[in-house]
């Protein structure tokens, strides 16, 4: 089969990245021609392992530091779509930029089963690939994710698609309500490798990751480490990722006296051997599309302590046998959590075999097993 | 007294933990070498050096300079020039360590518009002067620059911040506020 991904930018730092480079990997490994276009390049190489065979096309490449289109194309800006797009989409020059690049590409793509990761590049894709193509849309944010207009444009361009999938059961749910006629499947996230550094409980160390934004809410798990080193102060909570909320949360750090025990680490693109240096990973979303690195830190034999959110966490995480589940945005409920794990390591143990055993679910193996009969079968229909 | 200077090679204060708040800068640590705390006796007990990267450039004063500063210290001692080596005490249990640096002591009267203090234990071994750069290099985190930031503290118009250097030592940056210096 002949794939093609859309991405936003599979050169920057980011979950879906992730994941859709593993899929792309473990599709390539299959013998399928794998293709991801993405919308710019700045860097030379993307920040996950990218097997050789998989083609990348940014739309425009960045890294010579003019911005060169796929065609090298150079005329004048296209307009004539904005009006039929939401406000947002057409706001930002460089954005626009892409965009023209990318509706210049996809009408070229032929016999190819396009797979589209995002709602703002799914309306491109809908109106400027042929509809005769087996259209896929993967599904990275929930259901209750986008506003009322974007909820409208999206939701229009769902009932021309061959498929949606979603990342979680109660996602599907939703949408199968939502789009009875549409083929709607639930394939989780791929963990890239079963084979990942696991704990040795050696470090009084929490860890996290994430990007810095308000949706993470570690303002909540920065507070809640607070009470954790009242009675722990021997622990520490290392926090990866960056994002807007930064400066923020270094202030908060700083105000709640806690610069010994709370570490903003930045990103790293070393994340299994960065988790597997905790001893529990603790997670504070307001809400998950998923909860990847939940996954991933279970991967390494992690326990985890985290806010019970609606979509992700509650599918991932079984209270009491893998994890601890608390009431969302209750920050005395994460200490206790966290506390209760730190103070108990055969628990701490109990938990992270178990953990193993939930992340093995999600192998690439099995994963790649439903993709692989979705596309199969689509093809069949068209 | 020592006859010969060591930097103590393999050797370094590791800091556990600075606590800059309520006027002090208290560090916690652990004198260690090759990896390990460094049970070791000394011959004296340990002091916490800081040294100045800028003051000690200020050129060697003229003799009519050093008559002046004489005149002026026999009639105030605040016109003293602060040396560019400050010394606290340390308090050390076995191998480790904690050092207090009240911050007006930093706030000197004739505080440069931004400097530098660099941070060392200082003591002997058997006739060695050991001086033991404080730093953190054992929680497997380097790069703390951009890692760990303290809190500053103001006194006397002088802002004093502890940071960790590009090596991941610790040193402390003192810059003048209100005279229009910037930070």
């Amino acid at each position: 089969m002949k794939l093609t991904y859309v991405l936003f930018n599979a050169f920057g730092i980011g979950g879906t990245v992730r994941t859709v480079i593993n899929q792309a990997n473990g599709m390539v490994a299959r013998g399928h021609d794998v293709e991801i276009i993405s919308l710019m390049r700045y860097w030379d190489e993307p920040p996950f392992p990218i097997d050789e065979r998989v083609t990348i096309t940014p739309m425009v490449d960045s890294t010579s530091g003019a911005h060169v289109d796929w065609d090298g194309f150079d005329g004048e800006e296209d307009t004539s779509w904005h009006e039929s797009f939401p406000a947002g989409v057409s706001a930002n020059e460089e954005q626009r930029h892409r965009l023209n690049a990318l509706i210049r590409y996809l009408p070229v793509i032929e016999d190819r089963i396009v797979v589209t990761t995002k709602p703002s590049i799914d309306l491109f894709v809908e109106r400027y690939t042929d509809p005769s193509l087996i259209r896929i849309v993967q599904e990275h944010t929930n259901f209750g994710y986008h506003n009322a207009e974007w909820r409208k444009a999206y939701h229009g361009v769902l009932t021309q698609m061959d498929a949606l999938v979603t990342l979680t059961e109660s996602d599907r749910v939703a949408y199968s309500a939502e789009f009875p006629n549409l083929r709607v499947e639930r394939i989780p996230n791929a963990l890239h490798t079963l084979d990942a550094p696991h704990t040795d409980f050696s470090r009084t160390q929490v860890v996290s990751a994430g990007r810095l934004d308000g949706n993470k809410g570690f303002d909540m798990m920065i507070k809640a480490f607070g009470k954790v080193v009242e009675s722990h102060p021997d622990w520490t909570l290392r926090i990866h990722g960056d994002g807007p909320e930064e400066d923020r949360l270094r202030k908060l750090i700083l105000t709640e006296h806690l610069y010994n025990h709370v570490f903003l680490m930045g990103a790293t693109t070393q994340l299994d051997e960065e988790l597997a240096k905790g001893s529990v990973f603790a997670m504070s979303s307001k809400s998950e599309g998923f909860g990847m690195v939940l996954l991933e830190a279970m991967n390494c034999g992690l326990p985890v302590v985290s806010f019970s959110c609606p979509v992700g966490p509650r599918e991932l995480v079984n209270d009491g046998v893998d994890g601890f589940l608390v009431p969302e945005k209750d920050v005395e409920a994460l200490a206790e959590g966290l506390v209760r794990l730190i103070e108990d390591e055969s628990l701490r143990r109990d938990f992270s075999d178990a953990a193993l055993k939930k992340a093995a679910e999600y192998g690439p193996d099995p994963i790649n097993d439903s993709w692989e009969q979705l596309f199969k079968s689509l093809s069949g229909t068209k | 007294m020592a006859a010969e200077t060591s930097e103590g090679a393999d050797s370094h204060a590791e800091i556990g933990q600075v606590w800059p708040r309520d006027g002090h800068i208290r560090i916690l640590g652990t004198v260690v070498s090759g990896g390990t705390p460094d049970e070791a006796p000394v011959d004296e007990p340990w002091t916490l050096r800081l040294t100045s990267r800028e003051r000690r450039k200020v050129p060697v004063p003229t003799v009519t300079e050093r008559i002046v500063n004489r005149l002026k210290r026999s009639v105030t001692r605040s016109a003293e020039r602060t040396p560019a080596r400050l010394y606290f005490p340390v308090a050390a249990d076995g191998p480790h360590f904690e050092a207090v640096v009240p911050v007006r002591d930093l706030a000197v009267r004739d505080a440069l518009p931004r400097e530098h203090w660099d941070l060392h234990l200082v003591s002997a071994r058997g006739g060695r002067r050991l001086v033991l750069r404080v730093g953190r290099h054992h929680d497997d985190m380097p790069g703390k620059k951009k890692i760990i930031a303290f809190p500053e503290q103001t006194e006397a118009g002088v802002a004093v911040l502890p940071y960790y250097t590009d090596s991941d030592h610790l040193s402390v940056r003192c810059a003048r506020r209100g005279t229009g210096g910037s930070a």
